[in-house]
């Protein structure tokens, strides 16, 4: 692991990273302050009155608990939507577009082993979206505890974070593993982009009927479902081992194909 | 120092290089010379350490190039062919990261080196010209006093002032027992530096010389205009090898004969003499009798 590289990532990233978390806080914070403990069926009957087609393509449930409210909202296509813009930008930037500037012939050429510099590169990534998770988790807890004291499940809330962070760890797999094995940035961005897009598509067409809910299943989105979470269901606990796994299958990979692949420098 | 023995690279669209063999010295200089897309900057990219080979290998200071690639960066100095930094950064802050990423600071010889080059290491390389970007990446590869440096095309982008710059460092360099090897695809460009060359078409090695030697077997051509042409009829009477070009021009062609040419030419109006630069395609017609593209 090189330090001066971590460092330059921070400085490459940080932009984009404070945006995006930035926003998606903003909106952590309306959702939160949206619930209201009393008026739970208000809301149920003002969601009604949206087409139902929409809500369940997007995956939004409502809930009557703090903790459903914001599972429901938050963690379906917002989720879906603003870490995935730091994973996709972030990956490409780390590996690939090194290798479509011509930028990764300095850093091979500062006596670093490409293992060392994709080492790096792949802390980073881990840690990047590690961070937008806890920023996001400690940023929910503390508007929710203010505003709703003692309506928050804090050991469910955190469960819940550890779930869709392990989702994103996969995530940011294939956009890693698509950085490091691609000459091109459009190679990159398309593999690392497009099939985390082509998940949602699959999971949304698959909640949009019973009779094409089979194509929900081919979604990596599938393995996470916060209500059998909360259910205590061990789906959920599979769902996580899996997505963990899934992520140290392509974190690795990449590294190790990086390490072995010609570089058009 | 630098040993390449039969490296092959055979790519899908059936171009690469093929059985590249051949020893730079410790403390040579060294040219390698080739049109463009003959496998030069392939070749060096195996001495890097960024592509395997098919066949062959590629060593230098007996260290693997692929499987000890970084070891060997840590005596190497590299400019790529192509110039592609990190653009956010000032020239300055460039070269103290890759000081940073080498572990290697030698602030003394970094500044006499923006000094020489004249380097406006302030500027963020985004807006810097092309030969700007060049002497950041000629500063960047001779900073940590590597003892092989290896130049992919070095002076595309130079003034003619830095140019000269340039060979003067190379010569001292040299002096100081680098092993240096160059690419170019102009002769003029290894010309003053390097003690040997090779010369690769289309993927294959096709001669390693003296400089000495390529040189005096190389014909030079003159382009001479007269005053009058009247003039033209002592070129002719000469026993020259000439073509007349226009009404009171004439080219000649010189194999080591200056005097011949001086002494016919020592009679007449000449309102001016151009010399051609000796250019890849004419040694190829040289040596092969075919061109070079």
């Amino acid at each position: 692991m090189s330090f001066t590289l971590f460092k330059a990532d921070v400085k490459a990233n940080r932009f984009i990273w404070l945006l995006i978390t930035i926003i998606y806080s903003f909106y952590a914070v309306i959702i939160v302050s949206m619930f209201d403990p009393e008026n739970a069926d208000t809301m149920a009957e003002m969601m009604e009155m949206m087409p139902q087609e929409l809500l369940d393509a997007g995956g939004i449930t409502f809930g009557s608990t703090l903790l459903t409210h914001i599972s429901g909202f938050l963690y379906s296509m917002l989720l879906y939507l603003f870490p995935l813009i730091i994973t996709v930008i972030v990956n490409h930037q780390l590996i690939a577009s090194h290798v479509d500037k011509g930028s990764m012939a300095y850093l091979l050429s500062t006596s670093n082993s490409r293992t060392k510099i994709a080492v790096t590169q792949a802390m980073f990534s881990i840690l990047s979206i590690t961070l937008v998770f806890t920023v996001i988790t400690i940023v929910q807890i503390i508007v929710s505890v203010s505003m709703f004291p003692g309506e928050l499940e804090v050991g469910q809330f955190i469960l819940l974070n550890v779930y869709a962070m392990l989702l994103y760890y996969a995530i940011s797999g294939i956009c890693f593993f698509a950085s490091c094995t691609s000459n091109e940035a459009r190679y990159s961005l398309g593999l690392g982009a497009g099939l985390p897009i082509a998940f949602i598509v699959l999971e949304m067409l698959g909640n949009t009927g019973e009779n094409v809910s089979w194509l929900g299943n081919l979604s990596i989105f599938a393995l996470f479902d916060p209500d059998r979470l909360f259910a205590g269901d061990t789906f959920a606990y599979i769902g996580m081992t899996v997505l963990g796994s899934i992520a140290v299958v392509l974190y690795a990979g990449g590294i190790a194909l990086f390490k072995k692949r010609d570089l058009p420098l | 120092m630098i040993e390449l023995n039969s490296l092959t690279k055979k790519y899908s669209n059936g171009k690469g290089i093929f059985n590249v063999s051949f020893q730079v010295k410790n403390g040579e200089v060294f040219g390698f010379l080739g049109p463009n897309g003959a496998g030069k900057t392939t070749t060096i990219r195996h001495l890097m350490g960024f592509v395997n080979s098919t066949n062959g290998s590629a060593s230098i200071s007996g260290l693997d190039c692929w499987t000890d690639a970084a070891k060997i960066q840590r005596q190497l100095g590299y400019v790529p062919g192509e110039i592609a930094f990190f653009n956010h950064l000032t020239g300055m802050q460039f070269l103290k990261f890759i000081s940073d990423m080498r572990g290697i600071d030698n602030k003394k010889l970094q500044d006499s080196l923006i000094e020489r080059f004249e380097l406006d290491s302030g500027r963020k390389i985004r807006k810097m010209s092309k030969g700007m970007k060049q002497k950041v990446g000629l500063i960047a590869a001779f900073m940590h006093d590597p003892a092989v440096i290896i130049l992919d095309e070095p002076t595309s982008g130079l003034d003619p002032l830095m140019q000269r710059k340039f060979v003067e460092l190379i010569n001292e360099e040299r002096n100081r027992g680098k092993t240096i090897l160059m690419s170019s695809h102009l002769f003029g460009e290894v010309d003053q530096s390097c003690e040997r060359v090779a010369i690769i078409r289309e993927g294959k090695i096709v001669a390693v010389e003296d400089i000495t030697t390529l040189k005096a077997s190389l014909k030079k051509r003159f382009f001479i205009t007269f005053e009058h042409k009247r003039d033209i009829e002592k070129v002719k009477m000469s026993g020259l090898d000439y073509t007349v070009s226009d009404v009171n021009k004439v080219e000649i062609v010189i194999n080591g004969n200056y005097n011949e040419m001086l002494k016919a030419l020592a009679n007449c109006n000449v309102t001016s003499i151009d010399a051609s630069t000796q250019t890849l395609e004419e040694i190829f017609m040289r040596y092969y009798g075919k061109e070079g593209n």
